[in-house]
C-alpha cells in the first residue's frame, strides 16, 4: 500500500472515531489528558497491527476500553481495593450502550465547539451550570434580552444535529 | 428516545472543555509519530519484529551448539501470533501463529545462511549470490537465491509458494539438481515426507501469502475463485448475486486487505456485479 494511501486511510480513521473513543474512554476515565493519550496509543497500535487486524472499529473500542480498565485498575490499586470491585466498572451491557452513545455525545460535542464563544459561554452558564439568565446577564453585563438570543441560537445550532436537545430544555 | 439524547447531553456539558480532543492536532501528533518509518517493507516489518510487547509474545529459547572448536549460539523464536522477524542477513520472516524458525544468532548466520522452520512462513530473503539461502521445513529443503516466497509445512507435507525469483525445492540439502524442482514466480509444489522429489501443484489458494503481507493481487483470476479466497480470508461468505452479464468473470488488480469492504466495493465497481455477505 503507498504510503498515501495509508495516511489518508487513517485519517479517515481518525476523523470518524477519534472523538467518539475519546467520549467513550471519558465514561470510564474522567481525565481529558489521559483519555487522549489512550486513545493516541490504541490507533498506533492499530497501525502497527495494521495487516493482521480485520475489524478495525471493533479493533479500537476494544484496546481503548482495555487501556481504561487497566488505568483503573492501576488508580485502584494504590487505595488497595479489590480486583472484584474493578469489575463494577465494567458490564457487557452498559459497555456495548456506552460504545453507542459515543457517537451522539461526540456529535454534540463538537456542535458546541461549533458555537460562536460568547453564545458557548452563555450556554453552558446557563445549562451546564444552572445560572438563571437574569443572573448570567448580571455576571457579564448584558441584558437578558440578549442572554435569552444567544441560548435560542445555541439551541438552534445544536438542534441542528440534535432535535433531542429541545426536549432536554424545556422538559 | 428522549430520555438517551437528554443523557447524552448531560453527560457532554459535564465534562466539555473547550480546545480539547481536537482531531486534527490528533492526526498530527499520529503523523509524527509513524513517520519514523521509512516505507521500504523492510523497515515497516522491522518495526513490526520490534514491537513485540505488544504483537506477540515471542518465547525465546537459547540452545548452546559446539562445532569443532566454535561455540554457536541458535536462536528459536516461535511465534504467538502473527510476527516478523529481521534474520541477522537482513532477511525478513513472517511467522503466522504457533510457527517457529531456528538460525544461527549473529555473524556466523551471514556465512551459513541455514535456518529451520515449523509451520506457516513468508520469506522476503536478502540476495546474497555468495551463500544461498537455505530452509528446513520439516522433511523438506529449499534452496533460495534472494526472493520472496511462502512455506506451508506441517508434519507430512511441505507446501511451497514462489512469489519472486527462483527456488530449488527438494528432500534434503544433499539432492541432486534432477531429484528436486526448480519454482519461479507463480508456481507451486509439494513435497510429502519420505516421497523424493517434490510435485508441482496447481496453488489451491490464488494469495497463499497474503496472511503476511496484506495484499491480494489478482492476475485475471476467476471471480468465482476470488470469492473464495476472499471468503476463506476473512471468515464470511461472500456470493455472487447478480452481474451485469452472463459471461464469466476475471479479475485483475490489487487490493488491501485491511480493509474488507473497500475490497468488495471495489471488486464491485470494476466488474459491475453485486456481492453479498452472509
Amino acid at each position: 500500500m503507498k504510503q498515501r494511501d495509508i495516511n489518508n486511510y487513517f485519517d479517515d480513521l481518525f476523523r470518524l472515531f477519534y472523538r467518539p473513543l475519546c467520549l467513550y474512554a471519558l465514561h470510564y476515565i474522567a481525565d481529558h489528558q489521559k483519555v487522549e493519550d489512550i486513545v493516541q496509543e490504541c490507533f498506533l497500535s492499530l497501525w502497527q497491527k495494521r495487516t493482521s487486524v480485520t475489524e478495525h472499529r471493533a479493533y479500537l473500542y476494544a484496546s481503548v476500553r482495555n487501556r481504561c480498565l487497566d488505568e483503573l485498575r492501576k488508580t485502584l490499586k494504590n487505595r488497595s481495593l479489590a480486583d472484584s470491585d474493578i469489575e463494577n466498572f465494567y458490564s457487557e451491557e452498559s459497555d456495548s450502550k456506552m460504545q453507542d452513545d459515543s457517537v451522539s455525545e461526540a456529535e454534540i460535542w463538537t456542535a458546541i465547539d461549533s458555537l460562536p464563544d460568547r453564545c458557548r459561554e452563555i450556554f453552558l452558564l446557563s445549562k451546564r451550570d444552572g445560572l438563571k439568565y437574569e443572573e448570567i446577564a448580571g455576571e457579564l453585563s448584558i441584558s437578558v434580552h440578549t442572554v435569552r438570543n444567544q441560548i435560542s441560537k445555541a439551541l438552534r445550532i445544536l438542534q441542528s444535529g440534535a432535535k433531542r436537545v429541545i426536549f432536554f430544555i424545556f422538559g | 428516545m428522549k430520555e438517551k439524547e437528554e443523557n447524552n447531553l448531560r453527560f457532554v456539558l459535564d465534562h466539555y472543555r473547550k480546545g480539547v480532543f481536537n482531531t486534527s492536532e490528533a492526526i498530527s501528533a499520529f503523523r509524527r509519530r509513524t513517520s519514523g518509518e521509512k516505507r521500504s517493507p523492510r523497515a515497516v516489518r522491522l518495526y513490526a519484529a520490534l514491537t513485540a510487547a505488544v504483537v506477540a509474545a515471542a518465547v525465546v529459547l537459547t540452545v548452546f551448539f559446539s562445532i569443532t572448536p566454535l561455540f554457536r549460539t541458535m536462536e528459536t523464536l516461535t511465534a504467538d501470533a502473527v510476527m516478523t522477524v529481521c534474520l541477522p542477513d537482513s532477511t525478513f520472516v513472517t511467522l503466522s501463529p504457533n510457527s517457529s524458525i531456528s538460525y544461527i544468532k549473529g555473524k556466523p548466520f551471514t556465512l551459513r545462511r541455514n535456518v529451520e522452520i515449523t509451520g506457516k512462513a513468508y520469506f522476503s530473503v536478502a540476495r546474497d549470490t555468495e551463500h544461498p539461502f537455505e530452509v528446513m521445513a520439516g522433511s523438506s529443503y529449499i534452496k533460495v537465491l534472494g526472493t520472496r516466497f511462502h512455506v506451508d509445512g506441517c508434519d507430512d507435507s511441505t507446501d511451497l509458494h514462489v512469489l519472486s525469483g527462483k527456488v530449488f525445492f527438494a528432500e534434503s540439502a544433499d539432492s541432486e539438481d534432477s531429484e528436486g524442482l526448480f519454482l519461479t514466480k507463480g508456481m507451486s509444489a509439494r513435497h510429502t515426507a519420505g516421497s523424493g522429489k517434490p510435485v508441482f501443484s496447481k496453488s489451491e489458494v490464488l494469495n497463499p501469502a497474503a496472511w503476511a503481507t496484506g495484499v491480494f493481487e489478482y492476475d485475471s483470476a476467476p471471480l468465482e475463485d476470488v470469492l473464495s479466497e476472499l471468503s476463506h480470508f476473512y471468515g464470511k461468505n461472500f456470493i455472487l448475486v447478480s452481474s451485469g452479464s452472463l459471461q464469466k468473470k476475471n479479475l485483475t488488480g490489487r487490493f488491501f486487505a485491511d480493509d474488507m469492504e473497500s475490497v468488495i466495493f471495489a471488486i464491485e465497481e470494476a466488474l459491475d456485479v453485486k456481492i453479498e455477505v452472509k
